[in-house]
């Protein structure tokens, strides 16, 4: 199954986002637990790109099936400038104490750690983030 | 104080606003979980946030009744390493 759907690239439309995720993923009957990293993964990327990409449009597209293993992916595309979250990123030091942290840097952190896989590539002018998990 | 819901971008400022002016003028802080369904990276901001300054002034932040969703987000981060749970 695939659902797409474009948004305006607004803090105000992040419950709209979430809304669209979570109904995408019941409709394909993908467990909660699964769902509740889709909508925590869907914050960090969505608040990334409203933030800092300058970009107009969000488009989501939304992909579940059954290859054998059960997977869902979702890609973010974007128009703003190219920004690729893979390789421009620091590793978070999870040892470091809290006292000491610098604010940031999380958000794309925790979407590696919870997906299977995160891939990025810069098509035309837009940038296409894809979250398989 | 009890956290519901979800703590996300779009809520995080009220969040923020509520959870800090809710800290205690002296002891311990306690944050009651059960019905908080998910935090993000601008949650375990606040959290870490908070926890500095109980931890300038020598107390502890506890967190109670941490769903599994949430108990990920806090070991990812390392945060579970260093707050105390109850």
């Amino acid at each position: 199954m695939i659902i797409e759907k474009e948004f305006k690239s607004d803090i105000d439309s992040l419950d709209e986002i979430q809304d669209f995720i979570s109904k995408a993923a019941a409709d394909c009957g993908i467990p909660e637990n699964i769902v509740l990293k889709l909508n925590i993964c869907t914050d960090e990327i969505v608040s990334n790109i409203v933030k800092y990409s300058g970009a107009e449009e969000i488009s989501l597209k939304f992909v579940s099936g059954d290859d054998g293993r059960s997977f869902c992916s979702i890609c973010y595309i974007d128009n703003g400038k190219p920004f690729n979250p893979v390789t421009e990123t620091k590793e978070l030091d999870t040892s470091v104490p809290l006292e000491e942290r610098e604010e940031g840097g999380m958000g794309v952190f925790i979407v590696k750690k919870m997906t299977k896989s995160v891939t990025y590539k810069r098509d035309g002018n837009c940038n296409i983030f894809t979250i398989s998990i | 104080m009890e956290l519901t819901g979800r703590i996300e971008t779009s809520n995080a400022e009220e969040w923020k606003e509520k959870i800090i002016a809710g800290i205690p003028e002296s002891g311990d802080y306690v944050l009651e979980c059960s019905r908080l369904s998910y935090i993000s990276s601008s949650g375990i901001r606040i959290i870490i946030k908070v926890y500095k300054e109980l931890k300038k002034r020598g107390n502890k932040l506890i967190i109670t009744n941490v769903s599994p969703a949430v108990m990920e987000v806090l070991d990812l981060t390392g945060v579970s390493e260093f707050v105390t749970f109850n």
